[in-house]
């Protein structure tokens, strides 16, 4: 009986074309959502945009030396581009090398001689800030020792050396003292490595999608769950319930094809994702068990949602709601947990049970998901056995 | 006619209170919860994270000593970098347990290198090979330091020796070195006047709660528009359709009919919203009001349009609820109404121009900014484009099912 019941909604399902495609449209629009999301992981290197509006022999220098920098991009661009990059947080810090930047570290007064541009999120740009400094410094110094050696010569009535003019040789003499290596070194060791622990943190765009699949595979189920509400305009359920053993069969039939279903569109989900964007989402089986506990789970929960809404027209108004509000509080939004209150929180809702296990699935690989796994079983069982009841007293 | 139409739809919205009351707690939730969940979260950079260091100072002089506190006091690093202060078993330790991403080892001598005018000993940094860019940005920030510090040196040493090569007695030149140390020591802590620095971003200048009013509003009343998407069809199912198919009523009439109910009833919906939210968060309401008006009608045309899309497409699948429910949360995701615009892949953000989402967001932040030199012209017209097209879409599939049930 209830194997008929499942082919009995799949025949429904085929007669109605558009719905079976959107229905594989759904795992495209999460895939698209993981590509979407990419821009969300930490960049190795800082991008920094760098402007020269003073052209000079000084500030091209300064230009070739910070671009030969490394763990910074630099893109060197106009004015504008500078400000638009840094104002749409696309690179972490602009700096604008003002026009007669030269004359003013001729002059020994080079403050305010650079624009930097930072916005609001800009935490490093200190640091970017500090690479390009000590460029400047280094000619700087050059030219502050060039000039007070110039003066000193002048007072004392010293002679020079030889025939060059004597500031440039000054300059080039300080300048040499930096080959082959500069006076003050940083000496860099690195600790022993096999005594760090090297625990990489799941990456943040996978955890986004994953929790966007989370989400949207509850709002699937939860819409399909609608049908008790139709059934129910329908008369279907007196019908039912005439017939003994029936309502088991039809609705355990029915919550059978919905976990077909949902389980066909993560299967979609995951090939897509490996095919389009090369991520592997599921590694193991582990993965699938814990996604079909969830999947299990939230049927049972969306089950019980219909029975407690009166009208189709209700239930349509409290489905995102409940799903937005389960995959706020779940952690379906973000990768990390922003306070302890929060992954306790987060433990009130299916969506935060199944990313414990996956997060647990995806830093040891170890089967340590038992708990969460059992956990969205539970949540499962009682919330259709309560539907059940639910049901029953409906009628 | 349109009159009557109007009339029905605005009644029976009016008539569930419990509707009402709903769609205003939901919203006002969600804000607050994301203003105190996720904000601190939202505009972090991408290219960093702040990390903690240990500094070890064996040599413990005064210079060290003003080293570490330059560490520790800069403003910038302030929020980025934690320095710790132990020893070196401590810190071999907390690099074991990955807990800091560096270690800073002043040895002992290291001041007194650096006066006697030989070689400089080393600063050391002792790097956590599991948090490698961390490293890189720590080893970067020291090596701008010594090259700093390198620079001052340099120059001191060129005014020696030039002194010195001229005819300058020694002695008197060790009398002059402060004199001529101190131009040099003094630009090389003050190297951060170099700058100017100037704070820009795409994002108006708002509160918290203002722009997650912003963000969140819109994205609500798509997700509540979703349950329109049976309108049509329930006026197939009870025969309305039928029975107005055999009045002279032309189909224009009927569509306009009803996009205006529904969009009135969304325009109310939508002003009480954003009254009742706006009053409990204290959103500055300051541009000028016609053209927030205005706005709030481009806004809702949009809504409704969308709404309207998806009802249309009820009329040929059961699937319009779950279109709606999934374009709703992928619009708010590319439109940057739950992450920020510029996380998104750059695809993603041309992709968002086609999103009402990310125009009403975009200009309710720029009404709650209050600047009314700031124009609202662009996100006007984008809404009304975007609206109109998916109106046009949904025109085409009603008039398709109309000659169809034909």
């Amino acid at each position: 009986m209830i194997f008929d019941v499942i082919r009995l909604h799949f025949q429904l399902l085929r007669k109605d074309l558009g719905f079976f495609v959107l229905m594989l449209a759904f795992p495209v629009i999460i895939t698209a959502i993981l590509g979407f999301s990419s821009g969300f992981e930490k960049q190795s290197v800082i991008r920094v945009a760098l402007t020269d509006l003073d052209h000079t022999d000084y500030s091209r220098l300064i230009v070739d030396r910070f671009l030969q920098r490394k763990g910074i991009d630099v893109q060197v661009v106009k004015a504008e581009q500078a400000r638009e990059l840094v104002g749409g947080y696309r690179v972490e810090a602009a700096f604008i090398i003002n026009e007669g930047f030269m004359d003013q570290v001729l002059e020994g007064d080079v403050d305010d001689s650079i624009v930097l541009l930072k916005n609001p999120g800009s935490l490093s740009h200190g640091i970017v800030g500090e690479m390009l400094a000590s460029e400047v410094m280094r000619i700087y110094a050059n030219t502050l020792a060039a000039n007070q050696v110039e003066e000193m010569y002048q007072i004392f009535h010293w002679k020079t050396v030889d025939g060059d003019s004597l500031r440039e040789t000054a300059w080039g003499y300080a300048d040499s003292l930096w080959e082959p290596e500069p006076l003050v070194q940083l000496e860099y060791r690195e600790h022993g490595k096999e005594l760090v622990s090297r625990q990489e943190p799941p990456s943040f765009t996978l955890m986004i999608s994953l929790g966007m699949l989370l989400l949207s595979l509850m709002l699937f189920i939860m819409f399909q769950c609608g049908w008790v509400l139709e059934e129910k305009s329908r008369g279907t359920w007196k019908r039912v319930l005439a017939a003994p053993g029936l309502l088991r069969s039809y609705t355990v039939g029915y919550m059978l094809y919905l976990f077909l279903l949902s389980g066909l569109q993560v299967v979609i989900y995951a090939v897509l994702a490996k095919q389009l964007f090369g991520v592997v989402i599921f590694a193991t089986v582990a993965y699938f068990v814990v996604i079909a506990a969830y999947i299990f789970a939230v049927i049972g929960l969306g089950m019980l949602a219909s029975t407690w809404f009166r009208t189709r027209e209700q239930f349509q108004s409290g489905i995102p709601v409940i799903a937005l509000l389960f995959a706020f509080l779940g952690g379906c939004f973000w990768s990390f947990s922003p306070s302890e209150m929060a992954e306790k929180i987060s433990l009130f809702t299916p969506q935060g049970w199944a990313l414990v296990a996956i997060k647990d699935l995806m830093l040891s690989g170890a089967v340590g998901h038992t708990l969460p796994v059992a956990v969205l079983i539970l949540i499962g069982i009682a919330s259709m056995v309560w539907s059940f009841i639910r049901l029953r007293q409906w009628v | 006619m349109i009159g009557t139409m109007i009339f029905q739809h605005i009644k029976r919205y009016l008539t569930d209170f419990k509707a009402l009351l709903f769609m205003l707690v939901i919203p006002t939730l969600f804000i607050v919860l994301f203003s105190q969940v996720l904000s601190p979260y939202l505009f972090s950079s991408q290219f960093s994270e702040p990390f903690a260091i240990a500094v070890v100072d064996e040599d413990q002089t005064f210079d060290t000593e003003m080293m570490i506190k330059q560490l520790e006091q800069t403003p910038y690093m302030r929020d980025f970098i934690e320095v710790r202060r132990t020893d070196l078993p401590s810190a071999k330790r907390w690099l074991e347990e990955n807990q800091i991403v560096g270690t800073i080892l002043l040895e002992e001598g290291f001041t007194k290198s650096m006066y006697q005018g030989g070689e400089n000993r080393p600063l050391i940094l002792i790097g956590n090979p599991a948090q490698k860019t961390l490293v890189m940005q720590l080893q970067n920030q020291l090596e701008s330091a010594t090259n700093i510090a390198s620079a001052a040196q340099s120059g001191i040493i060129t005014v020696w020796h030039f002194a010195y090569e001229g005819g300058a007695d020694p002695q008197w030149l060790n009398q002059k070195l402060p004199e001529i140390i101190l131009p040099f020591m003094t630009k090389s802590l003050n190297r951060n006047e170099i700058f100017e620095q100037e704070t820009v971003s795409d994002i108006p200048k708002v509160r918290l709660p203002e722009y997650f009013t912003a963000a969140l509003l819109v994205v609500f009343l798509a997700f509540l528009g979703v349950r329109e998407s049976r309108s049509w069809v329930e006026e197939v199912e009870s025969r309305i359709w039928l029975r107005l198919k055999s009045t002279p009523l032309p189909l224009w009439k009927l569509f306009a009919g009803k996009f205006m109910g529904s969009f009135l009833v969304s325009w109310l919906q939508f002003a009480l919203i954003l009254g009742v939210v706006s009053f409990l968060f204290r959103n500055y309401l300051g541009y000028p009001l016609v053209w927030t008006l205005s706005f709030l009608t481009v806004v809702v045309f949009s809504i409704t349009a969308w709404t309207f899309l998806i009802s249309s497409f009820g009329l040929f699948t059961k699937g319009a609820e779950l279109v709606g429910y999934l374009g709703s949360l992928l619009l708010s995701i590319i439109g940057g109404n739950i992450y920020p615009l510029y996380m998104l892949h750059e695809t993603a953000q041309k992709a968002s121009d086609l999103s009402f989402t990310k125009w009403a967001m975009l200009g309710f932040l720029k009404v709650f900014a209050g600047d009314p030199a700031v124009s609202l012209w662009d996100e006007i017209l984008w809404l009304t484009g975007v609206g109109a097209l998916m109106l046009f879409f949904s025109g085409c599939l009603v008039s398709l099912f109309w000659r169809k049930s034909a």
